[in-house]
C-alpha cells in the first residue's frame, strides 16, 4: 500500500489534485481511498455528493471520506479522561472532573487528533493500493508530520531518565534487602514510554519511506506560493522526507518558473497542470481533464 | 545464658549491618528523589512555564503519575530550603 500526501499553500488546489489523482488512478484499476484530513473539507464540492468519515464509494476503485477532525479530538478526550477518572476518583467528589473539558483548548491537540484520524485510515485500509490525503494548509500540516519525530526526541531521552532511576532504584533494593530489584520490569511509566516509542517509530519509518510515501506539493505559478512550497521543502528535507513532485498548478505556459522550480528543487519532477477556466465540479469534469502524467511513476 | 549471649551479638551484628545499608543508601535514595522530581518537572514543565514535551505525551503518562505530582508539590514546600534538606542528609551519613 502506498501513502501520497498532497500539500501546499491554502487555496493552490490541493484538493482538487488530490481528487483528480485518485480518480485517475481508480480508472486506472488501482483500489484507491481518498480521504480529506483538512478542516476545511472540499471533496464533497468536487465530487459533488454528501461525504463523511466513513467511505463512500464514488467509482468502482474509488471510495472517499471526509474526517472530522472534532470527533478525533473528542474520542481522544474521552478516552483521556476515563484513564483519569480510574486514577483520580477522590477528584468527583468536588466535581473536579468536570475541568477536564477544558483540555480540549491545549494546545497542540488538533495536530494530534490529525496524526490518529491518520493511522487509523493508514491501519483499517491497508488493503487499498493506495490511500490519499487531502491535507490542511501547510502549517498544520508541517506539525503533524513532524509530530512523530519530535515525539520520539522527547520520549527516547524520557526512557533513558526512567531507567537511571529504576536502576538506581534496584541497587538501593539490593543493598537494603540483597535481592534483585524488579522497578525496571515493573515501572507502568516506563512501559507506557516504551509502548509509545514504538507507535511513534512505525509513525516515522512510514513518513520517511521513501518507497511508499509520497508527498506532492501543489503550488501556483506565484512567488507566495513558491516562497512558502521552498518552505515546506526544507522542513521535510530536515524531517528526512523527500518530495517527489510537484503540481505546478494554473499553469500559464511560462517555463521559466519550471526552470526555477527544478533548480530549486532537486530530484523533484514538476507536473504541469494547466490553467482551467471552467469550475472542476463532478465527474464529467474530472474525466476531462488529462494527468499528463504515467500513473505508473507511483509504483516506483 | 550463654545462648541468649550470643543471639544478642547476632542481633547486635545484624542491626550494626541494618544501619550501615540503610546509611550507605540515604544519598542515593535522596538522588532518586531528586531525579524522579526532575523528570516530573520535566513531563509537567508547561506547570512552571518550562518547555515541555508535546501535550498528548503529558496527557498519556499523567495518569500513571499521582506521586510524581505529589512529589512535585511537595518539593514547593521544601525547595526554599534546599541547604537545610542537604545538611540533614549529610547529618544522617
Amino acid at each position: 500500500m502506498k501513502v501520497i500526501f498532497f500539500t501546499g499553500k491554502g487555496g493552490v488546489g490541493k484538493s482538487t489534485s488530490s481528487a483528480l489523482f485518485a480518480y485517475k488512478l481508480a480508472k486506472s484499476g488501482k483500489r484507491v481511498i481518498l480521504n480529506s484530513i483538512d478542516p476545511a473539507h472540499n471533496l464533497h464540492d468536487i465530487f459533488d455528493c454528501k461525504l463523511n468519515f466513513s467511505p463512500k464509494e464514488i467509482i468502482s476503485g474509488l471510495s472517499v471520506m471526509e474526517t472530522n477532525l472534532d470527533q478525533w479530538v473528542k474520542k481522544y478526550l474521552r478516552d483521556t479522561e476515563k484513564d483519569f477518572k480510574e486514577v483520580y476518583k477522590y477528584q468527583e467528589a468536588f466535581n473536579l472532573h468536570k475541568y477536564f473539558k477544558t483540555l480540549k483548548y491545549s494546545p497542540g491537540l488538533e495536530e494530534y487528533a490529525v496524526l490518529l484520524a491518520l493511522e487509523d485510515t493508514i491501519k483499517k485500509y491497508n488493503n487499498y493500493d493506495y490511500v490519499i490525503f487531502d491535507t490542511p494548509p501547510t502549517a498544520l500540516t508541517l506539525k503533524f508530520l513532524a509530530l512523530p519525530s519530535v515525539s520520539l526526541l522527547w520520549l527516547r531521552e524520557l526512557v533513558k531518565f526512567r531507567q537511571m532511576i529504576l536502576n538506581k532504584k534496584d541497587i538501593v533494593t539490593k543493598i537494603k534487602d540483597g535481592k534483585k530489584g524488579t522497578e525496571l520490569e515493573k515501572d507502568p511509566v516506563l512501559k507506557r514510554i516504551e509502548n509509545l516509542i514504538v507507535t511513534y517509530q512505525q509513525l516515522s519509518d512510514r513518513f520517511e519511506d521513501s518507497r511508499n510515501t509520497k508527498i506532492v506539493v501543489v503550488m501556483n505559478p506565484d512567488k507566495l506560493s513558491l516562497s512558502e512550497s521552498k518552505d515546506i521543502y526544507t522542513r521535510l528535507n530536515d524531517l528526512k522526507m523527500t518530495i517527489p513532485y510537484i503540481i505546478l498548478n494554473k499553469f500559464k505556459g511560462d517555463e521559466s518558473i519550471c526552470e526555477t522550480l527544478e533548480k530549486e528543487f532537486k530530484g523533484t519532477e514538476v507536473l504541469r497542470f494547466p490553467q482551467n477556466d471552467t469550475e472542476i465540479v463532478g465527474l464529467d469534469c474530472l474525466d476531462e481533464l488529462d494527468l499528463a502524467f504515467d500513473l505508473n511513476d507511483f509504483d516506483d | 545464658m550463654f545462648k541468649r549471649l550470643v543471639s544478642v551479638i547476632i542481633d547486635f551484628f545484624h542491626d550494626m549491618g541494618t544501619v550501615n545499608r540503610e546509611n550507605a543508601t540515604t544519598i542515593i535514595e535522596y538522588e532518586i528523589e531528586e531525579m524522579e522530581h526532575i523528570f516530573a518537572l520535566l513531563l509537567f514543565g508547561s506547570f512552571t512555564g518550562m518547555p515541555s514535551p508535546p501535550v498528548h505525551i503529558t496527557l498519556q503518562l499523567l495518569p500513571l503519575m499521582e506521586k510524581d505530582l505529589e512529589l512535585i508539590f511537595t518539593k514547593v514546600a521544601t525547595a526554599h530550603d534546599g541547604l537545610a534538606e542537604i545538611t540533614n542528609i549529610l547529618g544522617e551519613v
